[in-house]
């Protein structure tokens, strides 16, 4: 059995146009998202650009939409009930070529929230005050999350997108960081992300991070 | 030299320059950056994305009583075969605590007791608990806390940029070259010093647990400036590899597993490893789990992918959650849901003990040139105990940074040696350039079954003979390799064709000192020399004097 497979083609440094290019590739039981990618590299079109590292769902750099879905794919296995189906780069990022995107002004937004744990406090960390931030400690910046929002250039335009919705709410949970978190995240325009979407982030963020719980934490 | 294509290169002047940005790469450039001189760091991958983050179980450090820095010390070069480096180990163990609130510091958060103390489990070996983790993503979220820190500190980097060669100049390393994955551009470092942390070389194995990137770069150019490399035949199986989907073959479940009650059964049931070794069972050492492994499925007793299963699940669901969150997730993406049924598993390639010969101050045999992390051989030995990993990358990657910068302070820029950057540059275009040849992965898949069927968990002489002639074979082969496209932007096979000569080169190494080494100790098993000898606890070097690899054996540092 083969499974038609549109990708989404595209060179930034030559300015081509966009366009999607199908590939039939035969369907094995198990085949993930990551295995049609690198069959069709091996196998059909060597210039297919894209990005993966260690098969095991961990290092964050193999996003990519299947069939509008943000998803890692070294860890989704293809649905084998459809016929055709079509893999893009994550979505609210710029293309740099193919399956890969750009991920230097994402960053660059990043750096401005302080990503990192700053004007130490000393605290004794219990089991209990480790727990609090755990959850969003798990966050492997791959962008998933922001690929699975279309309101980001709508309803929430300007806003901080949600990976750093998510570091700010890690750090707000360190009991050593010495960050006003909130107000961070009130300059980042927290309240335009609703209870629901906070629902559906955490649905497509790969590692489980509740966002919807970082979502009311930054709140409060 | 085509004159156009000379002036397309890029140049760039730096201090301290440090290749490979995983746990000791990161940890490199943010010691040295502590100088006040000025650090450039490179990684082939995504900031953030190498292979430590891959690392699962945890990291030793003597950070609860009764477990001391002696202890961590000790079964560090039991666990090893004696042919440790005793010098570097002792300062492993001594700095690893220190290291552990290093890591805090940069954010990362190691799981806890209540009472605040950290929460330790124990590896094989470990009478008393030195394993510090984090659930059982641990090296991720040490990626995470060191990348932080990185971008805290604005440390230069460049991400997705590939060294293929260093340059030196009357035998000492003055620089490095390379090009930019994204576009193939060449750009030439001229720096005071360079960090090696460019980690190890599981691709050239067809069943792994490392990531893409670990390639042997970094041994292959350190051979090429005219370092030693020890003990390369060191190559560690970690025993469970998954081993259920085509997919995801050879991806690591952390050794946490077995240490917290994972029981491994052949398919007939029985609880194997009482007949080889009755009293450590699960928790033997890696090497002997692994070859307990083999034997089992050698002898038929195996599924029919091959595998033996490794069973969570008489454990309640909580506690697999608790414990290995992403060992029930890696097998829940496969369709297996492992608090109802037995893990697939068998060994998979997972660690080189032996690499580039460097003294305790992370020294190279080479003037500026200082290496740490996997790309060294340091304190393994011939067998590497889960959690000393990761683990003395923190430790050499933090001295090694010291140790460029004394260096660099020292030294100034020496001109850059116009021959070695042109011959380079014909190099690495060639393989775009050639009208015909051979496809890159077709070499690359053809290596990484000479080294699974040749050299893998056990060894002899006429198999590792065979693998000789096949590698030197592919060597010919990879001369003539050729991209299938001559895009300059994201060139897979370009990257290809340079990893693939420096696995080549790896593989060479490694099987040349196996078959020298005519005994068995610990990853190393020889079935035509099934026994330890004392008069090999020695280490063997290997260096290249006229283009061919010389062995020598030498004394071991104590």
């Amino acid at each position: 059995m083969k499974i038609k497979f549109f990708i989404y083609r595209y060179n930034s440094q030559k300015k081509e146009k966009l366009k999607y290019d199908s590939f039939d590739v035969p369907y094995n039981k198990g085949m993930t998202v990551l295995d049609v990618i690198t069959y069709i590299y091996k196998h059909l079109d060597p210039t297919l650009a894209f990005r993966y590292e260690c098969r095991q769902g961990i290092c964050g750099t193999c996003g990519v939409m299947l069939n509008k879905k943000p998803v890692l794919s070294c860890s989704t296995q293809i649905n084998p009930t459809l016929e055709t189906q079509m893999i893009e780069p994550l979505a609210n990022f710029p293309v740099e070529k193919d399956l890969i995107v750009n991920l230097e002004p994402i960053l660059k937004k990043y750096e401005r929230i302080k990503p990192y744990l700053d004007k130490i406090h000393k605290v004794i960390i219990t089991k209990k005050k480790s727990n609090e931030s755990k959850a969003f400690r798990k966050c492997i910046e791959c962008g998933n999350c922001i690929a699975g929002v279309p309101e980001l250039e709508k309803t929430l335009k300007g806003c901080m997108d949600p990976m750093s919705l998510v570091k700010i709410a890690r750090y707000l949970t360190d009991p050593r960081d010495g960050l006003d978190r909130k107000a961070m995240a009130k300059k980042g325009g927290i309240d335009k992300y609703s209870n629901e979407l906070g629902k559906k982030l955490s649905l497509v963020c790969p590692r489980g991070i509740p966002i919807d719980e970082a979502i009311a934490l930054l709140k409060k | 030299m085509n004159s156009s294509l000379e002036s397309s290169i890029k140049y760039i002047k730096t201090d301290i320059l440090v290749i490979g940005a995983g746990g000791a790469g990161i940890r490199a450039a943010i010691e040295a950056k502590k100088s006040g001189l000025e650090v450039f760091l490179l990684g082939k991958e995504v900031l953030g994305c190498a292979h430590t983050g891959m690392a699962m179980g945890g990291m030793n450090a003597a950070m609860v009583a009764p477990a001391t820095p002696e202890f961590h010390a000790q079964i560090t070069i039991e666990g090893g075969y004696y042919i440790n480096n005793y010098k570097m180990v002792k300062v492993f163990a001594e700095e690893m605590p220190a290291r552990i609130h290093d890591l805090e510091s940069y954010g990362v958060i190691f799981d806890r007791l209540d009472s605040g103390e950290f929460y330790t489990w124990a590896g094989p070996k470990q009478k008393y608990p030195l394993n510090v983790c984090v659930g059982d993503y641990t090296g991720r979220e040490m990626m995470q806390g060191l990348v932080d820190e990185a971008r805290k500190l604005k440390i230069k980097y460049t991400d997705e940029f590939f060294i293929s060669k260093l340059l030196t100049v009357k035998g000492k390393i003055i620089g490095a070259m390379g090009i930019n994955i994204r576009n193939a551009q060449i750009v030439v470092f001229q720096t005071k010093s360079v960090i090696l942390a460019s980690g190890g070389a599981g691709r050239m194995y067809k069943v792994t647990t490392n990531a893409m990137s670990n390639t042997g770069d970094g041994y292959a150019m350190a051979l090429d400036a005219g370092a030693e490399l020890i003990d390369m035949e060191m190559v560690q199986f970690h025993p469970t590899g998954m081993a259920n989907t085509p997919s995801t073959l050879g991806v690591l479940v952390t050794e946490k597993t077995r240490a917290h009650g994972g029981i491994l059964r052949n398919i007939k049931g029985e609880r194997f490893m009482s007949k080889y070794y009755p009293v450590e069972m699960e928790l033997a050492k890696r090497d002997e789990v692994s070859r307990s492994i083999y034997t089992e499925v050698a002898a038929g007793l195996g599924t029919k992918n091959g595998s033996v299963y490794l069973h969570v699940d008489h454990w309640t669901k909580e506690k697999i959650l608790e414990i290995i969150p992403d060992v029930y997730e890696q097998y829940k993406n496969t369709g297996v849901d492992i608090s109802k049924e037995p893990m697939e598993i068998y060994p998979s390639m997972h660690h080189m003990m032996g690499g580039i010969k460097v003294d305790e101050w992370c020294r190279s045999s080479i003037p500026g040139l200082f290496a740490a992390g996997e790309v060294t051989r340091n304190v393994h030995g011939a067998n590497r105990l889960g959690g000393n990993s990761i683990a003395e990358g923190q430790v050499f990657g933090r001295r090694s940074g010291i140790s460029a910068a004394k260096f660099a302070k020292k030294v100034k820029n020496i001109s850059l040696p116009k021959d070695q950057i042109e011959k380079e540059q014909t190099r690495i275009f060639s393989f775009i350039n050639r009208k015909a040849g051979v496809t890159p992965h077709v070499v690359e898949d053809k290596l990484k079954q000479v080294m699974w069927d040749k050299v893998g968990i056990f060894r002899d002489e006429k198999r590792l003979l065979e693998a000789k002639k096949a590698i030197a074979k592919l060597k010919i082969e990879a001369k003539i390799m050729k991209t299938r496209t001559t895009l300059k932007e994201r060139n897979r096979d370009l990257q290809d064709c340079l990893e693939i000569e420096n696995m080549l080169i790896t593989a060479e190494s490694i099987v040349d000192a196996a078959i020298l080494r005519k005994e068995s100790r610990g990853a190393h098993s020889r079935t035509d020399y099934p026994k330890t000898k004392k008069e090999w606890e020695k280490n063997i070097s290997i260096k290249i004097v006229n283009e061919k690899l010389i062995t020598e054996i030498v004394d071991v540092v104590r």
